[in-house]
């Protein structure tokens, strides 16, 4: 019965017009996943008032090729910029990004896009196998075992993404204490909201993302005047493209069993996208051999998560049809999608409908194939971009970052997030403090904050620590962080007696010492500050802070300690060195020509200030001639306008001289073309 | 007095120019993000608004979440345009406006109404734990909620109350999605839904769960209306009805006084599209009529039931506009009960 409803389902996904809507779906995923700050959301809201007409097939055919390639191509962005291009990419950036630095973006590629063709491919038959025991598996997921999971994915990252597990674990606890800011879940108190409407809600997640990975990286670019590769090519893309793909290959086995992990974690409804990327990683550190070159560009951490983040679709495809419990706000908008087609979401979906959920399943995979082989073609030309001056790159992926930014509330405040963050980020780059554990904490703390005020709650205390699948998850938990810890003792052992050195870094840079102590100093003296208001605050308003706020002191402090106990330089001769660093000077020049540019947005409007910035950046950093700087700042006009403007709508800061410019344009030219 | 108030905020329909908003572009800012349930309701009714609207203007949605809603809300208020091309379309928190909730900038009293639109409600409930309402009686069960001093779950423990449940409220769920997800693992047993959760995730043949009552609405003078035709099956009682069969008798007491304020003078008009201050009332008039034609517009109701689920009741002007100029006058004694219930 199943088998027939498999074979039914492919058939039903590769008729036509149906198909040629997944090719449509796709090209606008590969766009919307490629351009960080956009992703697919936006895309399924601009598509999903065409489908009202449509068949079924059709319908889900368009939606599910968006759906299904942005965790293929957002690999791009992750490789080529080390910004995570969403939530599910962001352990790609770990080893993806060295490859590009190291010349081998189009190496990283092919290995990325082969298993994530067969991830999706492969997730889908794990899938197809895995339904009769799904829903059981499912029901027993509830918000204790959900904290449970998120505790795990927390402890994953820390321990994983940085030198220090005791680092990676103090800027998880900033992530949680950030995810509480604005109102409290449990009452109409707002926190730490510094009396900043902005900051009623929870801080918004892009802004904070894009600052923390993206800024971080076009200062770079922008202060060392160089290209991402930093060295010349040696080795034709095609090549590398070929030698990827027989990576990935070789290590078929590691992508299968990732694949199977994104199937099952990705059927957990809101945890699973956020954490699989993660899981998989830290399965394939403890489960390969020869560890010591992962996050170096060891080929194995781009395959990992890459396998898992395109299978994990498919998973969190059942409970979304199965229970109507979408998972994450795209699987929310295809839920809208199944209610419109006329489809209720439960157990018919698995039954007398399981033909149509296999077509799902099938075109999700059908994308993804489709999706890595147009990538493949197009990797050549991408990875060429990392040999590209960064001075052309920068002010290009800027207009991105910033609209990026902007469409998360379009208020200043993203703007102003975004800035706060990639000076954050930068310095937590330079000072060795991985950024990853930031971001999944801030990601998951409010389901956490959620699933463990319901347990108490609904348990009336802290009974329901002792169900077996919390036991279980919690005990990963231990042995992960006992794995790590022993990683890292044995690795300093290593390093004292002059061994190879078995790091695991974001980057080979060495970590610079008084960058260190600021990160190690702003975290002591907000976790400080964060506990003064919760005196005025009810016991379940508290709760959640606190577990961010205790364990984040106790494990920041000991780190600073060790940091000002351990320069031989003196704290203020290490800052005169510091501040002297001809990029660190640079890169604060970058800040400032963005401030600039916001202030000169809120004066004259923000579509005239991003072209200036544009054409400057590229006129006084660049020293690029009219030639370029023309079509270049053309061209960013022509994308404000047209696609942010035009398609999506965005709305635009009222600048100060609005009424002022309204008077001088001439009549006949509308006003959207300046404002 | 009341009444010159209405008509003055009314306006003489149609005299402004036909074709005032020919060419205009009208923005709608909503308080949800882009794909929420708020979200695709909003940019339906957008749709089928500039059908109605002489001069066929072009109206685009702005999504502006962030602040429990106050943010968009704020942004009409303060900086929309007053010439009736800046609108408000979504939930506009009367109760935190009366509990002066932080950041709350806007007064509704001084915005212009262009319409308001009520919510079909039910209490849901596991079919192991009341199987049929006279189970409601020895029944004990935990009902999960979005938190206390939500309006909806305001109005659905003040009716929980008048039925004198006995039950244990759990709030703190983000929305339906995951009370119900909570009700099918049976970690909680019961919920307060909207229709359109109700139709999303349970349905008629659910063998889960049941809505046991639907919440009536009341017309302007505080007398219950009875259920709409499509709004749960037919099957399901009113609260009213509902108490009747239970107890022999209609509702009565300090919680059904206070479930009823509640009800007709709040949730009567959850959705609202508002004007900033100081937009023309002729031009206000035409939205309001328009917004009156869009629904009555079968195309509109077919599309909507079709998408999103049975269409919400849809308020006369003249209610929308009463609700927003008294909903700040709720008696003491409905306030002292408001405050019990908020504290479960």
């Amino acid at each position: 019965m199943i088998l027939d409803a498999f074979a039914e389902g492919l058939r039903l996904a590769l008729q036509w017009p149906s198909f040629g809507f997944l090719l449509v779906g796709i090209a606008i995923g590969i766009w919307l996943g490629a351009v960080p700050g956009l992703g697919g959301v936006i895309g399924i809201v601009l598509v999903l008032p065409f489908t009202y007409g449509m068949d079924t097939a059709s319908a889900f055919a368009i939606l599910l090729g968006i759906f299904a390639v942005i965790s293929t191509s957002d690999t791009i962005a992750s490789v080529m910029l080390g910004i995570p291009g969403t939530a599910s990419s962001q352990a790609t950036v770990l080893d993806g990004h060295p490859l590009a630095k190291k010349g081998e973006a189009a190496r990283a590629f092919g290995a990325a896009f082969t298993v994530s063709a067969f991830g999706g491919v492969f997730g889908a038959l794990i899938l197809a196998v895995s339904l009769p025991v799904a829903l059981p598996i499912i029901l027993q997921f509830n918000n204790p075992e959900l904290f449970a999971l998120a505790i795990l994915g927390l402890a994953m990252v820390g321990s994983l993404s940085g030198r220090s597990v005791a680092k990676g674990l103090a800027a998880a606890c900033f992530g949680l204490l950030l995810s509480t800011i604005g109102y409290a879940q449990d009452a109409a108190i707002p926190r730490y909201w510094m009396e900043q409407p902005y900051l009623l809600d929870r801080l918004p997640l892009i802004p904070v993302v894009l600052g923390l990975f993206a800024m971080p990286e076009l200062i770079d670019l922008a202060a060392k005047d160089r290209t991402i590769a930093g060295a010349p090519r040696t080795v034709s893309n095609w090549r590398q493209l070929g030698q990827g793909m027989r990576d990935a290959i070789r290590n078929w086995w590691l992508a299968v069993r990732c694949s199977a992990i994104g199937v099952y974690i990705g059927m957990i409804p809101g945890v699973g996208g956020a954490v699989v990327d993660w899981i998989a990683y830290g399965h394939a550190l403890q489960s390969t051999k020869n560890t010591e070159t992962y996050g170096k560009g060891d080929i194995r951490g781009v395959i990992a998560p890459e396998a898992a983040n395109n299978a994990v679709r498919g998973g969190s495809l059942i409970p979304t049809v199965a229970f109507g419990v979408p998972g994450s706000a795209m699987n929310a908008l295809l839920l809208s999608a199944l209610l419109i087609q006329g489809l209720q979401p439960g157990k018919p979906m698995l039954t007398t409908e399981l033909p149509f959920t296999f077509s799902m399943i099938w075109n999700i995979a059908l994308a993804n194939i489709i999706a890595a082989a147009l990538l493949m073609v197009l990797a050549n030309q991408i990875a060429k971009l990392s040999f590209v001056s960064g001075h052309l790159i920068v002010p290009g992926v800027i207009l991105f970052v910033f609209m990026g930014a902007w469409m998360s509330l379009a208020e200043i405040g993203d703007w102003v997030t975004l800035m706060v963050f990639g000076a954050l980020g930068y310095l937590m780059k330079l000072g060795g403090w991985p950024r990853p554990p930031v971001i999944l904490a801030f990601i998951l703390g409010s389901l956490m904050e959620n699933s463990f005020l319901l347990s108490w709650k609904i348990h009336e205390g802290l009974g329901w620590l002792d169900r077996p699948i919390v036991v279980v998850i919690l005990a990963l938990t231990a042995a992960t962080l006992f794995y790590s810890v022993r990683r890292n003792r044995a690795r300093d052992r290593d390093a004292r007696k002059g061994g190879p050195a078995t790091l695991l870094s974001q980057s080979e840079e060495p970590a610079d010492s008084f960058a260190s102590i600021v990160i190690g100093g702003v975290f002591v003296a907000v976790f400080a500050a964060a506990t003064m208001p919760l005196s005025g605050w009810p016991t379940l308003v508290l709760a959640f802070p606190l577990l961010a706020i205790i364990p984040g002191l106790l494990l920041t402090a000991p780190v600073l300690v060790r940091d000002l106990a351990g320069p031989a330089l003196r704290l203020h001769e290490t800052g005169a060195r510091f501040v002297a660093r001809a990029d660190v000077r640079r890169g604060a020049t970058f800040l400032g020509y963005c401030a600039a540019m916001i202030g000169v947005a809120l004066l004259v409007g923000q579509k005239l200030a991003l072209v200036a910035l544009v054409a400057v950046y590229l006129w006084r950093w660049g020293r690029y001639g009219w030639r370029i700087v023309l079509p270049y700042a053309l061209a960013t006009a022509a994308i404000l306008i047209g696609f942010y403007d035009r398609i999506v709508h965005v709305f635009w800061l009222k600048p100060l001289f609005a009424d002022e410019i309204r008077a001088v344009i001439p009549d006949g030219i509308p006003v959207w073309l300046i404002l | 007095m009341l009444a010159v108030g209405l008509l003055a905020a009314v306006g003489a329909p149609m005299a402004a120019a036909e074709d005032y908003f020919a060419g205009k572009t009208i923005t709608w800012v909503l308080p949800w993000p882009a794909g929420s349930g708020g979200d695709l309701h909003g940019r339906l009714t957008a749709r089928y608004m500039e059908k109605h609207i002489p001069g066929n203007p072009t109206i685009i949605v702005n999504n502006k979440p962030g602040g429990a809603g106050i943010i968009a809300i704020n942004t009409v208020y303060e900086q929309g345009e007053t010439d009736g091309t800046t609108y408000f379309y979504g939930n506009w928190s009367p109760s935190a406006v009366i509990d002066e909730a932080e950041g709350v900038r806007y007064v509704p009293e001084e915005m212009g109404v262009v319409g308001t639109a009520g919510a079909d409600l039910a209490f849901m409930v596991r079919n192991d734990q009341v199987p049929e309402l006279a189970a409601l009686k020895d029944a004990s069960f935990i009902v999960g909620g979005r938190g206390a001093t939500n309006a909806i779950e305001v109005l659905g423990n003040l009716g929980l109350r008048t039925m004198g449940a006995d039950f244990r409220y759990v709030g703190g769920f983000g929305g339906f999605s995951k009370i119900q997800a909570a009700i099918k693992a049976n970690e909680v047993h019961a919920g307060h839904a909207g229709l359109p959760g109700y139709v999303k995730f349970f349905g008629p043949d659910s063998d889960v769960a049941h809505p046991l009552y639907y919440h009536q609405q009341f017309d302007v003078d505080g007398n219950p209306m009875p259920k709409p035709e499509k709004a749960y099956p037919a099957s399901v009682p009113t609260l009213y009805d509902a108490h009747v069969a239970l107890h022999g008798e209609p509702p009565s007491g300090k919680y059904w006084e206070a479930y009823k304020w509640w009800h007709s003078s709040l949730m009567a008009a959850a959705t609202a599209i508002l004007s900033p201050p100081g937009v023309d009332a002729e031009v206000l008039a035409i939205m309001q009529k328009a917004f009156q034609d869009t629904a009555k517009d079968p195309d509109y109701l077919a599309e909507y039931e079709g998408s999103i689920g049975v269409p919400p009741p849809f308020n006369p002007t003249e209610l929308s506009i009463q609700i927003l100029q008294t909903f700040r006058d709720m008696p003491p004694e409905v306030q002292e009960v408001v405050q019990e219930i908020s504290n479960l």
